[in-house]
């Protein structure tokens, strides 16, 4: 019975996963929670060095401002040393994690961490660490993806259309008073706040799993905002039930299950929307439909150069 | 021979219609400019004559071949926002670039190809700076390397893609100048312009596009008001003042007895 | 300490040359790599190297490296395969494409390892290495293969040298050429590929990415061009290597894939630190330097004001005030600053005398502030009261032709806008 827990906090965390992860996919930032999730290790394993505990807490903290660091060198390098996104994210994402694994190794004896915990976490330990919660048991990992879930909507609920604007069109969100800036912070923290939560319980790789599959699948199927968060929730959560389900048969990692189940998801939204491009009536140009109306007219000038008004077409 | 060909030339990227239906021919060893307003098509035009975009239907012939095929003789000078200038390169790296066509692949670059490639820097006037850094170039310098690279490949048929958006008067003259250059040498060259003032004083034909073809002819002919509502809908007392311009001009022309 | 003999025929030896074949390899395509910004295409590939050990395992139930290496190439090329047709099939940002097939890969990964690992009897340490890599135990075995790949990467990318830099810098004007361009294309990703594959062997596959991109991203800043690029790169990944595996001799607990990953990260920040004109240094130390040159042109301007003041060019007594508002101690520091430039002459108590040079630069920042000041209120209109202020600022930045320029244009002036004489050039 305890063992249902399992399920339920991994869904809880792809809830929250799925919701932030809608937006990193709309911003193309789908690889920030990949390297996050990798930056998050030396801080876990410090944390554990200095406290000398292996509370959930502790964890989470160490993780916390691990992520938190390489979220600021990220926009470091980017914006002051003018690295490309992809070369920042690789080298952060690798120096974080190797140092990682480096203290993990040399301290090996007194850090409690082991690989697979690393790799794909542990929540087949969940229902062992159970908390007292006025008449009920809960895991303590649960409790923490339900304040992750918690926050997660509250920001949403808050800043839905700040968030929005400043994802589709962030001049104007300037313009308007809304701080992009300030919304990006947010997103990216929230951002390094799952990937931490994340890595506890499925592992470093696998948080990236959740923040993006499900994103991407609903992307596929819907243009429609608030349609394709819907849908990324409900392909997370069915991914972690299915996937605990074909753990329990099949043995193997919990969380590698959960991420299958999600790219078979994937899978047959790719296929679906492709068969549907295929079979969709071809697009026609109406007179006067879709022609393009030009509202201010060529530039005219009598000497001089023009600056490059008309791009494109 | 006509230098290119169309016939019902349409391009759509996913769904949405780049091009449509497009039938129109360009005369060899003219100037040809391709006008039209925002999104029109006129980059995926050109894209369309060196096979860059795959046509939905439709053909497209240049000088008789298939664009695939006649790949030797034609440079394709893209815009200029489409490269990172922040490449570790040299101007003169990127000008020898031109020569690769004709070197085939995994051979160095001869003494007769370096010497093309000066000659083409020269000619644009930037010889002095063909060993500085891509990242120290100004706007209009950087559109001069992209002109020198597409000299260098010594082609019949030029496409440029807004080789005069954002540049400085004194580039803007040099381009015009090796325009003329290249129009003398009886080779082909279609750019796309927004100036109509420039196009209507400057080019021979014109292809006026807006998703759709409005018209391609010369340019006496087809910068009237008609075509020019067509393709820019409204703000006819703009036009008008380009559409004096050509009538005079076409006057000057008929009074010259051509 | 070193016996050359034995270290060249002993294990040390083969543990060296493989890292760093892998490293110089890993550093060359990585620099592509990079110039063509697909960093994070290179972890994708390297977390889809996994499934493929599982699979060649489950399949063979071999665990010897080349029969694993060839499953991890396949699958790795697989996952380069799934991100084009995702490409052409589906509408998705590049990133989240990588993200996707990352996740995917690299989740069929570890559930085959899992399941392998609950089901067999034997240990699965042989499997788990290729993830973390095992640089200290490099074998003479396996140099061959490390060799080989290593080997066909550099003839490749010497061969393609300006077909692949082009095609980093300007793939669609590449692609109007004449020229079969996929093959070069191909070769590059087999390339990418295969050092991946051999690379796990050194640092692992979730560390692989660090040798690809950190290096040439150490390099960087150094260089201008190209094969500049690739010469730093390789010198960095060679000094990662030899750091990292010194250190981790030292320190026999520590895993020795991480040690050379973080070295290199460590030659990413040192470069950062140091490069000349880029580096932080640098640029603090250009900040400094301007800073200096402005509170050195200030001093020169108390000087002035005291010159002006006094009538002559000796004075006695706290010349600096009413001007100076920084204090006694401030005061001295001016004065001793002056002194060290040589722009006066100490003449004993309290009095001190202006050198010819002191003078010449007084005039020279003096100048140009009142310069400044009439030409806002001429030009601009700005009042009187205002201008100072604004030349405090720009009297700094103002080159000998500005000067020049506005002499001409403000027609030789004696007086700035508060009547005090605007001193004339000096030479000499």
């Amino acid at each position: 019975m305890e063992l249902l827990w399992i399920p339920v906090t991994a869904s809880l965390l792809a809830v929250a996963s799925s919701l932030l992860g809608s937006f990193l996919l709309l911003r193309r930032m789908a690889l920030l929670g990949d390297a996050v999730s990798h930056a998050v290790l030396p801080g876990i394993v410090l944390a554990y060095l200095w406290s000398g505990v292996r509370e959930l807490p502790v964890m989470l903290l160490g993780a916390g401002v691990s992520a938190l660091v390489a979220v600021f060198l990220l926009q470091v390098l980017q914006h002051r040393f003018g690295w490309h996104a992809d070369a920042a994210l690789a080298a952060v994402l690798a120096s974080f994690f190797a140092v990682g694994i480096l203290l993990l190794s040399a301290f090996g004896g007194k850090v409690d961490l082991d690989v697979e915990c690393v790799l794909y976490g542990e929540l087949a330990y969940v229902p062992l660490d159970m908390v007292t919660v006025g008449p009920l048991m809960v895991p303590r990992a649960a409790l923490w993806a339900l304040l992750l879930v918690g926050i997660a909507a509250v920001v949403l609920l808050v800043a839905w259309k700040e968030l929005v604007v400043s994802t589709f069109d962030p001049e104007f969100a300037e313009v308007s008073g809304m701080t992009p800036k300030l919304w990006q912070a947010v997103l990216l923290g929230m951002t390094a706040m799952a990937a931490v939560v994340g890595f506890v319980l499925v592992g470093a790789i696998l948080v990236v799993a959740l923040l993006t599959v499900p994103a991407a699948t609903a992307r596929l199927l819907t243009a429609r905002l608030l349609r394709m968060v819907g849908i990324a929730v409900l392909v997370s959560i069915s991914s972690t039930v299915a996937g605990y389900v074909a753990a329990s048969n099949l043995g193997g990692a919990v969380a590698g299950w959960m991420v299958l189940a999600a790219t078979l998801q994937f899978i047959a939204a790719v296929v679906w929307s492709w068969l549907r491009r295929c079979f969709r009536p071809g697009p026609s140009v109406g007179v006067g439909t879709t022609l393009q109306r030009e509202s201010a007219g060529p530039v005219l000038r009598a000497t001089g150069s023009a600056r490059g008004q008309f791009r494109g077409g | 021979m006509n230098a290119v060909e169309c016939h019902d030339v349409t391009v759509l990227y996913g769904r949405r219609v780049a091009l449509w239906g497009i039938t129109a021919s360009i005369p060899a060893g003219r100037l040809t400019a391709v006008v039209g307003p925002n999104g029109a098509g006129k980059s995926t035009f050109l894209k369309a004559l060196v096979a860059l975009v795959p046509l939905q239907r439709g053909s497209v012939h240049v000088f008789g071949m298939l664009p695939k095929q006649a790949r030797s003789v034609v440079s394709y000078m893209p815009q200029r926002e489409s490269v990172d200038w922040d490449f570790p390169l040299t101007v003169l790296d990127v000008v020898l670039m031109g020569r690769y066509g004709r070197l085939g692949l995994f051979r160095r670059p001869t003494p007769q190809d370096y010497g093309r490639a000066w000659e083409a820097l020269r000619t644009v006037g930037m010889e002095a700076y063909a060993h500085r850094h891509l990242s120290e170039l100004s706007g209009g310098q950087q559109q001069r390397v992209f002109l020198a690279r597409a000299l260098a490949q010594d082609a019949q048929l030029y496409l440029m893609d807004e080789p005069f958006a954002g540049v400085d008067a004194a580039t803007e003259e040099l381009l015009l100048q090796s325009l003329k250059e290249l129009r003398a040498q009886g080779k082909t060259v279609v750019v796309v312009h927004h100036d109509l003032h420039v196009v209507a004083s400057f080019f021979e034909w014109i292809i006026l596009l807006n998703l759709r073809l409005v018209a391609a002819g010369w340019v006496a002919e087809v910068l009237t008001d008609r075509y020019l509502r067509e393709a820019y809908g409204g703000r006819a007392e703009i036009l008008s003042e380009v559409v004096q311009r050509v009538a005079h001009a076409r006057e000057a022309l008929r009074h010259k007895g051509r | 300490m070193i016996e050359w003999e034995l270290f060249l025929q002993g294990p040390l030896f083969a543990v060296f040359l493989g890292n760093a074949l892998i490293a110089v390899g890993g550093a060359v395509v990585g620099t592509f790599a990079v110039l063509r910004r697909e960093g994070m295409l290179a972890d994708v590939l390297a977390h889809a190297v996994v499934p493929g050990i599982g699979f060649a395992y489950l399949l063979s139930a071999q665990k010897e490296l080349p029969v694993l290496a060839l499953g991890a190439f396949l699958t790795a090329l697989a996952a380069a395969g799934a991100v084009e047709v995702l490409r052409r099939m589906a509408r998705l940002s590049e990133d989240s494409r990588l993200g996707v097939v990352l996740a995917a890969s690299f989740g069929l990964g570890i559930v085959l390892l899992t399941l392998l690992q609950s089901r067999q009897e034997a240990d699965q340490v042989g499997l788990w290495r290729f993830l973390f890599g095992q640089a200290a135990a490099v074998r003479v075995e396996d140099l061959p293969l490390i060799v080989a790949v290593t080997a066909l990467s550099l003839l490749f990318v010497a061969i393609a040298f300006k077909e692949l830099v082009a095609m980093a810098f300007d793939a669609e004007f590449l692609r109007t050429l004449p020229l079969p361009l996929q093959w070069v294309e191909v070769g590059y990703r087999v390339a990418v590929v295969a050092i991946t594959v051999v690379g796990v062997q050194s640092v692992g596959a979730l560390l692989i990415v660090g040798l690809f991109v950190l290096p040439p991203m150490a390099a960087r800043l150094w260089v201008r061009r190209v094969p500049g690029m690739l010469v730093g790169s390789i010198a960095v990944a060679l000094g990662a290597v030899v750091v990292g595996l010194g250190l981790s001799w030292n320190l026999p607990y520590v895993a020795t894939g991480p040690v050379i990953v973080t070295a290199a990260a460590g030659m990413v920040l040192l470069s950062h630190l140091f490069a000349p004109h880029h580096g932080v240094l640098a640029r603090v130390w250009g900040y400094g330097m301007r800073w200096l040159r402005r509170w050195d042109e200030h001093a020169h301007k108390l000087l002035y004001y005291g010159i002006e003041r006094s009538g002559g060019e000796c004075w006695e007594g706290p010349i600096l005030r009413p001007e100076y508002r920084g204090g006694r101690a401030g005061a001295v520091l001016v004065l001793v600053w002056l002194w060290l430039r040589g722009s006066i002459r100490w003449e004993g108590r309290r009095r001190w005398r202006v050198t010819r040079l002191g003078h010449k630069r007084a005039c020279q920042i003096v100048r140009r502030h009142r310069l400044w000041e009439l030409y806002l209120e001429r030009f601009f209109g700005v009042p009187a009261d205002r201008v100072h202020l604004e030349a405090e600022l720009v009297e700094h930045v103002l080159s000998p032709e500005i000067e020049e320029r506005l002499q001409e244009l403000l027609q030789r002036p004696e007086h700035d806008p508060h009547g005090r004489p605007i001193p004339p050039r000096q030479n000499g």
